[in-house]
């Protein structure tokens, strides 16, 4: 079945298309969200968000752009909806960006507990350090870096889904990159182990 | 010296952890959940105004708010009628000397 004969029964609300759609790509919707949120239960939580959202935006899809693409666009903007909303909550946060200021590598100030399933048990520590220290980057860098380096996804899978040209998205990773070695040098000033 | 480069392989070590994660499976029973997720909202949906779609609600809305331009501009347009012609009576009056200046309750 091609893609347009797949998107026709997906609108039509065919249960067993769903279904497929679900067999397809629950395991890519839910590293994903793992990647930007390293909780198991709330990445999970996430995940079959997007998929309610998909089925009850599918009709809004005009098939400009790959569905994948599409769903990995939905399922970025569920993950940051999640991390903006459970931010907003730590006030600290909330003061240090209204004051200007450079936000810390807090371990306190997190938005979620991490727990990754897939951390290897001696990097627990240092998964959380830089956890925390991708949440305090600028969305967009936070958004390249995650698809990039956690989610693994390619330059041209991230141009597609962020709408942003080649050499932005390169742009950005490199900026993004830089700006969490600081972060971690001051950390790790600051935090001897 | 030394410290500048211990903190420097920390956060080589700390970035390079990133390329440690191991893939996590989807939990077990997820498709099951969304599925059950989605039948909770479809049977939701099939509420007592169903019927009652949005563009149904929009025309609605439309018809409720044109009747009452409606009358506020009917309540207006009289009003303003009423005060006209009391005026014109007043002056119909005064000119024929039908109207009594006396407040006296003998007259």
């Amino acid at each position: 079945m091609n893609q347009k004969d797949f998107l026709e029964k997906l609108k039509s609300g065919d249960e067993s298309t769903f279904a497929q759609l679900l067999n397809e790509f629950e395991q890519k919707v839910f590293a994903t969200c793992i990647s930007f949120v390293p909780n198991k239960e709330d990445a999970e939580d996430i995940a079959q968000e997007v998929f309610l959202e998909v089925f009850r935006s599918v009709n809004k899809f005009k098939g400009d752009s790959k569905l994948s693409t599409w769903i990995y666009k939905i399922t970025t903007n569920k993950c940051l909806e999640f991390i903006r909303k459970k931010n907003s909550k730590k006030r600290f946060v909330f003061m240090q960006r209204i004051l200007g200021n450079e936000i810390p590598v807090d371990k306190t100030s997190y938005f979620t507990e991490v727990n990754h399933p897939g951390v290897l048990l001696e990097n627990k520590e240092k998964s959380a350090i830089i956890f925390k220290a991708i949440n305090t980057l600028p969305e967009n860098q936070k958004v390249i870096f995650t698809l990039a380096k956690v989610d693994g996804k390619s330059y041209q899978e991230i141009v597609e889904i962020t709408g942003k040209s080649l050499s932005s998205v390169e742009s950005i990773l490199f900026r993004a990159k830089k700006q969490l070695q600081q972060k971690l040098k001051a950390f790790y000033k600051a935090n001897p182990s | 010296m030394k410290n500048k480069e211990y903190i420097n392989q920390q956060v080589d070590d700390t970035l390079g952890v990133l390329n440690t994660i191991e893939k996590v499976d989807v939990p077990p029973f997820f498709r099951h959940k969304v599925l059950q997720k989605l039948k909770a909202e479809r049977e939701v949906k099939q509420s007592v105004f169903n019927w009652f779609t949005p563009q149904l609600q929009y025309a609605t809305l439309c018809v409720v708010l044109l009747l009452n331009f409606g009358t506020i501009f009917y309540a207006f347009n009289t009003s303003q009628k009423t005060g006209t012609t009391s005026s014109g009576i007043e002056l119909f009056a005064q000119e024929y000397s039908l109207q009594s200046e006396s407040n006296s309750i003998l007259n």
